[in-house]
């Protein structure tokens, strides 16, 4: 298989960019001078194509591998549809926003807002599956709709923020408030986590499902899964009980 | 045609520091709301003779006037039903006559009437996040009888801080005026430059100038030196006004000099200094370091600061440094509010009492007086109590008194708790006593000068006819809280010590230009960050023009 289109950053990014546009819609059947066209807006600069920014080589394959310290990239696979898009560093704010399919693998950190909703939009992530391998900022997953998405790392305050659905794991530990204003959809906690005031404890188990998730995640992503999270039992929590209340967080406990 | 309104005040001991008037005897004619040199015989006359004449109050650094003033209201209900305000009695029919509460953060209208009340003719609000613009204006329109304006809150905002990481100086200049004209501000406010952006990214602060800010590459040093240059460069009336990092720590006179050793040469103001002169070392003890910090000042006529005395009583902090707030709910124990402005700033909010017998307020206010009777320029160090966070507007007669009245200080020095006191220049004995004309500076001369209002603050033709009448009295503190008349361009508003009139203040605002390029850029942001349109962001139908460069 082809490795698909690569896209190396040029000169370290002195201002944000805003890559929303780079692989919103389809894109996969896009070699590497047809994307180095689409348009990123450059803080400062306004609208440049990516190419001046990347360079960008390979076959169209469906994939798409970003190389270089892309902290300064907001946006990137914002409206991801199709095809699978991996990132060999960290990120900036937004990554994956509003998604609806396709794959988005982060394998440093991410900033705010991954797979959220933007400012304008109803609802964050559809469909599709975003993968972070470090930590995620500040309401990651914020309104989400369906999909999964998982965090390798830790996740800042806000996690899950009013979540109408779809699974987000957080491998390691929690911030505050996560899942407040959930309507439905699960946060399955595998570290610390402070459940909040607006949850309420419904039963201790083991979801058949989670086993599912897990090894998809580890065989597929190389995620940090244990033993002791196919071992383990998990709380139920159900939440948020200040909006729907159908939404839950599994909080992973030993035995 | 209506004759054009006149009076002459016939008789008073005038004090105008900034024309360099001491007591004298003299006439102060009016016209239209200004000063005049003269006025033909057979003008109207109000008999002054005995009372002591001075231009209207200037607040330069109060809370009075936004959304954060808002919450510290719901957030100390019971305040304001122990302190219902009736309507007052006014003459002119045309002013509505608003009732509404007091407590530490008084409802509009009745901030506007207890001001004028205390013979205060314009007041700014000092911390504004630009976001909440709208609603400092909104309640700015209901607060009569005060000429206002806000400062607007930049020192941790997301796009500046980018700009600044980036280098990219004068866009972050552009961005700064827009921001002025847009929101409707009269300076720039910095508040724990970085401390704030630090505080919600997860850090707990930045604890001096050359911390990184929440990951980023920019300190708070690049955000001070940013700041003051584009001030500076758009020559705006009222330079930089900085809260510095580290408020309320013991040892932070040493952030506080470093601070102003990073703008040495800069013009900059720096805002309640008694918050920033504490020595010792955080968890092993206070003491006061006031001395240095204002020898400092007296000796860089570039820096000019308001002192934010502590005042005994009831006080409501309110600030946007929310870190500082939430070690001050940890420490108090009382209720708090903590907000997240989104891409601007933070803001805290603690009720708060500062007690005699509490020795770090003791010290508080100490240190206050200390800064106030060490400084020997009166126009770079004038009075303020950071209202309401040092203690209500309503309390500066009380100050003005102990400036005043070595023996009323003597007394409540010995009422204070002492133990953290030794050393101090305070318990050793200051013998100063503040005169009418220092009284003068410090109230309304010195701040109308640094605020660069060339029209008020003094009573020289073609200033503001804002003017106090004060019956002399030996209490001070009666005499400077209950004055006689108050004339607010040109129309008596106080007569006999009672509100008579309440028209509406004007609105005190700049609009620098800036480099167009620049709007597309914000547009943008605004789109793809902000929860708010960028169409929508700028308030709209401010009143009156902006104030020139």
């Amino acid at each position: 298989m082809s490795e698909g289109v690569v896209a190396r950053l040029r000169q370290r990014l002195r201002h944000q960019a805003d890559l929303g546009e780079v692989l919103a819609g389809g894109w996969t059947g896009l070699g590497p001078s047809e994307l180095a066209v689409r348009p990123v807006y450059l803080e400062g600069s306004g609208t440049v194509p990516l190419g001046e920014l990347f360079d960008l080589r390979g076959e169209p394959a469906g994939r798409i591998r970003f190389e270089g310290d892309l902290a300064r990239a907001d946006r990137l696979a914002a409206g991801l549809a199709e095809g699978e898009v991996i990132v060999e560093g960290s990120v900036g704010a937004q990554a994956g926003l509003g998604m609806a399919g396709g794959t988005l693998r982060i394998q440093g950190s991410a900033g705010p807002l991954a797979g959220a909703a933007g400012p304008a939009a109803r609802r964050g992530m559809t469909g599709g599956e975003l993968i972070i391998r470090g930590s995620a900022g500040a309401e990651t997953g914020a309104r989400m709709r369906r999909g999964l998405l998982a965090i390798g790392g830790q996740a800042e305050a806000y996690a899950g923020h009013a979540m109408i659905a779809g699974t987000i794991l957080i491998f390691g530990d929690a911030g505050p408030d996560v899942g407040l204003w959930s309507k439905r959809g699960s946060v399955v906690a595998l570290g610390a986590i402070e459940i909040p005031a607006t949850y309420r404890y419904a039963c201790t188990y083991r979801p058949a499902h989670l086993g599912l998730t897990l090894t998809r995640l580890r065989a597929r992503y190389g995620l940090p899964v244990k033993k002791r999270h196919f071992a383990g039992r998990y709380h139920r929590y159900s939440g948020d009980l200040a909006d729907l209340g159908k939404g839950e967080i599994l909080e992973w406990t030993a035995e | 045609m209506s004759a054009p309104a006149r009076l002459r005040i016939v008789g008073g001991a005038v004090h105008d520091p900034a024309n360099g008037i001491d007591g004298e005897v003299r006439d102060i004619c009016i016209e239209s709301g200004r000063i005049v040199s003269a006025l033909p015989d057979g003008a109207p006359t109000l008999d002054a003779r005995g009372m002591v004449v001075m231009p209207g109050g200037v607040d330069i650094h109060s809370h009075l006037a936004s959304s954060s003033c808002n919450h510290a209201r719901r957030l100390a209900p019971e305040e304001r039903a122990a302190d219902p305000v009736p309507a007052p009695a006014l003459l002119d029919r045309t002013a509505p006559a608003r009732s509404g509460t007091g407590g530490t953060v008084p409802s509009t209208f009745t901030t506007g009437y207890r001001y004028a009340g205390l013979g205060y003719t314009t007041a700014f609000d000092a911390a504004v996040a630009p976001l909440m613009a709208r609603h400092s204006h909104a309640e700015l329109d209901d607060t009569p009888c005060v000429d206002g304006g806000i400062f607007l809150l930049m020192g941790n905002d997301e796009y500046l801080l980018r700009q600044i990481e980036a280098g990219e100086h004068a866009r972050a200049r552009d961005y700064a005026a827009w921001l002025l004209g847009a929101a409707g501000g009269y300076a720039i406010k910095i508040v724990n430059p970085g401390g704030v952006e630090a505080w919600k990214t997860g850090q707990r602060n930045v604890t001096g100038l050359d911390d990184a800010i929440g990951g980023r590459k920019v300190t708070p040093r690049a955000v001070l030196e940013v700041l003051a240059d584009a001030g500076n460069a758009l020559r705006l009336p009222h330079p930089v006004h900085i809260h510095c990092n580290n408020l309320g720590l013991p040892g932070n006179a040493a952030t506080t000099l470093a601070s102003m050793e990073a703008l040495q040469g800069r013009r900059a103001h720096f805002t309640h200094l008694q918050f920033h002169c504490y020595g010792g070392e955080p968890g092993k003890g206070w003491s006061s370091a006031s001395a240095k910090v204002i020898e400092y000042v007296y000796t860089h006529p570039e820096v000019s600061t308001d002192v934010g005395q502590v005042m005994f009583g009831p006080a409501m902090t309110i600030t946007a440094d929310a870190p500082v707030e939430y070690l001050l709910y940890q420490s108090s124990g009382r209720r708090w509010t903590n907000i997240d402005i989104e891409l601007e700033t933070g803001c805290g909010i603690v009720p708060l009492a500062f007690k005699e017998k509490a020795a770090v307020a003791a010290l508080q206010w100490a240190i206050g007086l200390e800064l106030f009777l060490l400084s020997e320029d009166p126009w770079r160090v004038v009075l303020s109590t950071d209202h309401p966070n040092g203690g209500s507007f309503l309390s500066y007669p009380a100050l003005i008194q102990l400036l005043m009245d070595r023996s009323v200080r003597d007394e409540r020095l010995k009422q204070v708790n002492p133990r953290l006191l030794a050393g101090s220049a305070l318990a050793d004995g200051l013998s100063r006593e503040y005169t009418l004309n220092e009284i003068a500076i410090v109230t309304r001369a010195g701040p109308a000068r640094l605020l660069g209002l060339r029209d008020k603050g003094h009573l020289g033709p073609g200033a503001d006819a804002d003017i106090t009448i004060y019956n002399r009295d030996p209490d001070i503190a009666t005499m400077f809280s209950t004055p006689r008349y108050v004339i607010k361009d040109g129309t008596v508003i106080v007569e006999e010590g009672q509100l008579r009139r309440a028209p509406a203040g004007r609105r005190l605002r700049v609009a620098p230009g800036y480099d167009d390029a620049i709007v597309p850029d914000l547009r943008r942001y605004f789109e793809a960050y902000s929860s708010v349109s960028f169409g929508n962001y700028p308030v709209a139908g401010l009143p009156g023009e902006p104030v020139a460069p």
